[in-house]
């Protein structure tokens, strides 16, 4: 059974299907890419397995269970953390709390608790901190823990993201983008932590414009235009499926 | 190459830099009684402590979880009318009254909430628009319980084992310890997982509920905790004001929280300090402008706002960035980037 089962999904805004009855299965412990040009319904489709896009049609089942219905953060629960391509951090927060906020689901202190502060609340900060501060660490940022969220670059906000994902501890990753806007340097170090979590067991969902990347990384590739399937398989396989030359692309595979 | 950060607690450092401030602040105003000349400077420190729960109450909502209210005077005025009325009618204890008036005003504002928050966006301010315009009416209309437009007069103050809480000097003492005992609260809920996520929800709602937030859950909470702090202090002001009339609890008291926590700080935890510092002594010292009172107090608002946004309390912040800058400007190497120099935390301030 796959990890993640998407069947038939149509995701529509009035008349127009920004993703058009896709299935994709997404077996644990893999990479899987999602590529494909611009508005062919990468993100939304992203948006529809994190539950902030409500389905037209089609099921979701995570191992075996419906999850369409959930709201984003039961599926949070449930394990799927994701990173956005337009980023949603919390500026006025620092670097650490934004971290510690994706420890949350696994938190157990409650309103009363932790307004009477009581023995326990403190100990599991002391712990969620830890978490988040290794996380932080792992993304290079963790010089800059108490600063703000908000003074970071784009290209940082992205790492921040990702280490806030990260401290979920997630079953499913999903990244939208993760390199777009990180400076070169930093996008190596980037794809060798998505290798090394992903060794760890977590399953990856990635959207991403580099090519090269996608192919150096991915186990199994998702190729979208207008909403729909156009093919799938390893990266060798789409990177010699005509279809996809030509649809998608274009000369510069064709001598790479 | 930068020494390594301390890798232990920050938030443990973060709750305990928050409770000594609490502490020195509290400390400090012990020091009002003893300059205060006459009783009715001494109110003013009363009314500072009842500014502060008020405000205070309403950056919880507006500050942290980013949704405005704008019935908050409303709310402070439900929980003065509840605990006197059920008083002046029935007799009843301050002390229940309190209580009574905290859970119904929380309770309101929870289905208020529960009707509002369920979208994003400023349904919330909507919403309590039209509560605070409903209640509005209700104090001045139902004058068998409140005495309408007159007032509710012959209020009891609170009574400590037959001492009666009625001059502001035996009032300070209360009105001193329950300030502190609210602000520890929200200290501790501050530097927490539930504050954490309301104060994430004013970031990026969509990230916070991706996160695992419930982000509905959490501001009807939020929201009805706030109110219900509201109606503390409602009912604190009833107590010791004896007397309450509809007109202190208008739409335009609201409007001028909201200014309050703006001007202290929107989500700060500090900021409500220096926003009932403001609501309690600048119109005391505009008062001899009469009239022009309030010209001058909207145009220094504006003032400040414009050139200091994230208001009274982000002073300090400001400084410390500023040195910074020069600090930096002085070091900087051009082939470096900017970031890779080691800086301090602008989280020096108490305002985070």
């Amino acid at each position: 059974m796959a990890l993640l089962d998407i069947e038939n999904v149509r995701v529509s805004f009035g008349g127009l299907h920004a993703v058009d009855g896709l299935s994709l299965s997404v077996q644990a412990g893999q990479i899987q890419g999602i590529i494909g040009p611009n508005g062919a319904g990468k993100t939304t489709l992203f948006n529809a397995i994190a539950g902030i896009q409500k389905l037209s049609a089609g099921t979701i089942r995570l191992q075996g269970r419906e999850i369409q219905a959930l709201q984003p953060y039961q599926r949070a629960a449930l394990g799927i953390a994701r990173t956005f391509q337009n980023l949603q951090i919390f500026p006025d927060l620092s670097l650490i709390e934004n971290v510690m906020i994706g420890y949350h689901p696994r938190a157990r202190t409650g309103f009363l608790a932790a307004l009477l502060g009581w023995p326990g609340v403190r100990q599991e900060e002391r712990k969620i901190e830890e978490v988040a501060y290794e996380k932080l660490r792992l993304m290079g940022l963790g010089d800059r823990a108490a600063r703000l969220a908000g003074d970071l670059s784009f290209g940082e906000s992205k790492l921040l993201e990702i280490a806030r994902a990260l401290a979920a501890e997630p079953h499913i990753l999903m990244l939208d983008e993760p390199i777009a806007g990180v400076p070169a340097s930093e996008q190596a170090p980037v794809v060798s932590m998505i290798r090394e979590v992903n060794g760890t067991g977590v399953t990856v969902i990635l959207v991403e414009h580099n090519m090269r990347m996608v192919m150096g990384l991915c186990h199994q590739i998702l190729v979208m235009r207008s909403g729909r399937y156009l093919a799938a398989g390893t990266p060798k396989e789409i990177a010699s499926n005509p279809e996809v030359i030509s649809a998608y692309l274009g000369e510069e595979a064709v001598h790479a | 190459m930068p020494t390594q950060p301390r890798t232990s607690s920050f938030a443990g450092h973060r709750l305990d830099r928050h409770r000594w401030t609490l502490f020195a602040v509290w400390v400090l105003a012990l020091v009002w009684p003893l300059v205060a000349p006459n009783d009715y400077v001494l109110s003013l420190g009363v009314y500072f402590f009842i500014n502060l729960i008020l405000i205070a109450s309403l950056n919880v909502i507006m500050g942290w979880t980013g949704q405005v209210s704008l019935a908050h005077a409303a709310f402070y005025g439900l929980g003065a009318y509840v605990s006197g009325v059920l008083n002046t009618r029935w007799g009843i204890s301050p002390w229940l009254g309190t209580i009574a008036a905290i859970a119904a005003v929380g309770g309101v504002a929870a289905f208020v909430g529960w009707a509002t928050l369920r979208l994003r966006g400023p349904y919330l301010s909507m919403g309590t628009l039209g509560f605070s315009g409903i209640l509005s009416v209700l104090f001045v209309e139902l004058v068998p319980l409140t005495g309408g437009p007159n007032g509710l007069a012959g209020i009891e103050p609170y009574e400590v084992f037959g001492y009666a809480l009625d001059t502001p000097g035996r009032f300070f003492w209360f009105a001193w310890l329950v300030g502190a005992l609210v602000t520890w609260l929200l200290i501790n809920l501050f530097c927490s997982v539930p504050g954490r996520s309301l104060r994430a929800i004013e970031g990026s709602e969509i990230g916070a509920n991706t996160l695992g937030v419930n982000t509905f859950r959490a501001k009807v909470i939020a929201f009805s905790l706030s109110a219900g702090m509201a109606g503390l202090a409602g009912a604190m002001y009833a107590h010791f004001n004896q007397f309450a009339s509809p007109e202190t609890f208008g739409f335009f008291a609201s409007v001028l929280l909201v200014v309050m926590v703006a001007l202290g700080g929107v989500g700060s935890l500090w900021g409500p300090v220096f926003g009932a510092l403001v609501l309690t002594c600048v119109p005391e010292l505009l008062r001899r402008f009469q009239d022009s009172e309030l010209l001058i107090f909207g145009l220094c608002m504006i003032v400040v706002l414009l050139y200091l946004p994230g208001g009274i309390s982000s002073l300090g912040q400001r400084f410390g960035r500023a040195r910074q800058r020069k600090h930096l400007v002085k070091e900087a190497d051009p082939s470096k980037p900017l970031r890779n120099l080691k800086m301090e935390s602008p989280n020096g301030t108490v305002g985070h």
